[in-house]
């Protein structure tokens, strides 16, 4: 594809901490290659800011090949810009066009809190990871990868699941800055294989205590975040957690 | 005891008891429509025969009647405050709105303001149950079809009213709104999803909206026109 320089102008969100509050600064950045990504963009911002001694613009991001889950930006109302199934480092700047008002954003939702401009805190992530989403085993040696059986159906469910690389785009893209779409991804992912079900009751109340306590909000069903996951988590997974959670409070004894 | 207030706290316990009540409450809206239904008899004479009929079976029923009332009061009330908590919840979970919030999902716009019909429905309830519940000729001179006021009667004048009338529809609107997003919700909270059911779920209940929300719509249209044409 012909590559060709275009000129865009972006409204970038500054915050020089979380307890300061922040505001929206605009910038220009001329002729930036179509082919470039958008973090190379703004990679590109930050060496002019530098330039003319200004602060750099932070933002997240790490692997750079859509797999960390580091990247973060809202771009455009969109958590990691137009496109689907990608994150903010595998967008390029051929998504847009010459003289573009490009708006980019710090994934919003209180239990995201900005640590500086548009890098967010997302340790609630973490710990909801730590209540309850592992499995239990004495590792010895390890078995015949053929000595648990699994049938194909869960172990493909199991692996979309498995894909969520806890971005937290869902969290951004819903309305109640809600978490479902990441904590039943890791539940359906777990509860799917013969491993995780031993523990998967304990596992789902324990998860979603966890993810009420960092305050994230409800699920109101509008799948936003289905559809701006960069892995394309289906909500097939919250119903499950709907499910799982609803028979665990009934079977589990305490 | 702990494990029920543990869920009835939790964000899926509060969202499941929604979930069910508003469930429950779908079928009470179908027999209270199929009641209705009756005011599309057109004779004047047959129709106020058969909707005080079934006005009277309901009142024939004495205790069991107030059973029930008591079930509706605590199934609207459950679904009411389990609504408004999550609704608070939900606003605090994002304390800093974005500058630009683009729509993604495949959502239409009833999803998005379900509090606002929910809110504008509870109202029109509290005008609804005033009016024919306990205003049998409290609040207007109803001249009396046959005799004695009936509740037809006092359907047929208030119908006959615009303000009211319009105020009828308007909330027949905002409940196929409700529904239209709450039917499908209501399995895909309590976890009933699955690839050959979900499509045929969320289908049923879009043209139950529009069933319940568009026939009650025309039933109150067509008793104002019935009197405004006599």
């Amino acid at each position: 594809m012909a590559e060709k320089n275009i000129s865009v102008t972006l409204k970038v969100w500054r915050q020089a901490s979380a307890d300061k509050p922040g505001k929206f600064e605009t910038y220009k950045v001329k002729d930036v290659s179509t082919g470039s990504s958008f973090l190379e963009m703004l990679d590109i911002l930050n060496e002019e800011l530098q330039k003319e001694g200004k602060e750099p613009f932070a933002f997240d991001n790490d692997c750079r090949e859509g797999i960390c889950g580091m990247c973060s930006l809202v771009i455009n109302g969109v958590p990691h810009g137009p496109g689907r199934g990608i994150t903010t480092c595998q967008l390029h700047m051929r998504s847009f066009k010459d003289g573009d008002v490009i708006v980019v954003e710090p994934w919003r939702a209180s239990a995201f809190p900005v640590i500086r401009d548009c890098v967010v805190n997302r340790d609630a992530f973490d710990r909801i990871i730590q209540a309850g989403g592992f499995t239990n085993i004495n590792a010895g040696s390890a078995q015949d990868a053929n000595a648990i059986p699994i049938g194909k159906a869960d172990a493909d469910a199991a692996m979309d699941a498995a894909a969520c690389i806890g971005c937290g785009a869902c969290v951004a893209a819903c309305k109640n800055a809600s978490a479902m779409l990441f904590v039943s991804a890791k539940v359906t992912h777990l509860a799917r294989l013969p491993q995780g079900q031993v523990e998967k009751r304990k596992r789902v109340l324990a998860m979603v205590a966890q993810m009420d306590k960092e305050g994230f909000g409800n699920c109101t069903n509008q799948y936003e975040c289905q559809a701006a996951c960069p892995k394309e988590i289906s909500v097939d997974c919250i119903a499950k957690m709907n499910r799982e959670y609803l028979s665990a409070t009934v079977v589990e004894p305490a | 005891m702990s494990w029920i207030f543990k869920y009835v706290n939790s964000s899926i316990g509060k969202k499941q008891l929604m979930a069910v009540t508003g469930g429950c409450l779908l079928g009470f809206l179908l027999v209270h429509f199929v009641g209705n239904c009756t005011l599309l008899i057109p004779d004047e004479a047959a129709r106020a025969e058969a909707f005080n009929k079934v006005a009277d079976t309901y009142a024939s029923l004495k205790f069991l009647l107030y059973v029930a009332e008591a079930g509706l009061v605590v199934l609207f009330g459950v679904h009411i405050v389990n609504a408004l908590r999550t609704w608070r919840e939900n606003r605090a979970a994002r304390a800093a709105g974005y500058e630009v919030q683009t729509r993604v999902g495949d959502k239409s716009l009833p999803s998005f303001v379900m509090i606002y019909t929910g809110t504008f429905l509870l109202a029109w309830l509290v005008l609804h149950i005033l009016t024919f519940k306990f205003g049998k000729g409290v609040f207007a001179d109803i001249i009396p079809h046959d005799g004695q006021i009936t509740l037809y009667d006092v359907v047929s004048f208030w119908f006959s009213q615009s303000w009211y009338a319009a105020i009828y529809v308007i909330a027949m609107l905002c409940l196929g709104f409700h529904l239209w997003h709450g039917v499908g919700s209501v399995f895909q909270t309590l976890g009933l999803r699955h690839p050959k059911y979900t499509p045929i779920i969320e289908f049923c209940g879009k043209c139950y909206a529009a069933l319940i929300g568009g026939g009650n719509a025309i039933i109150v249209i067509t008793c104002f026109l019935r009197e405004a044409c006599k």
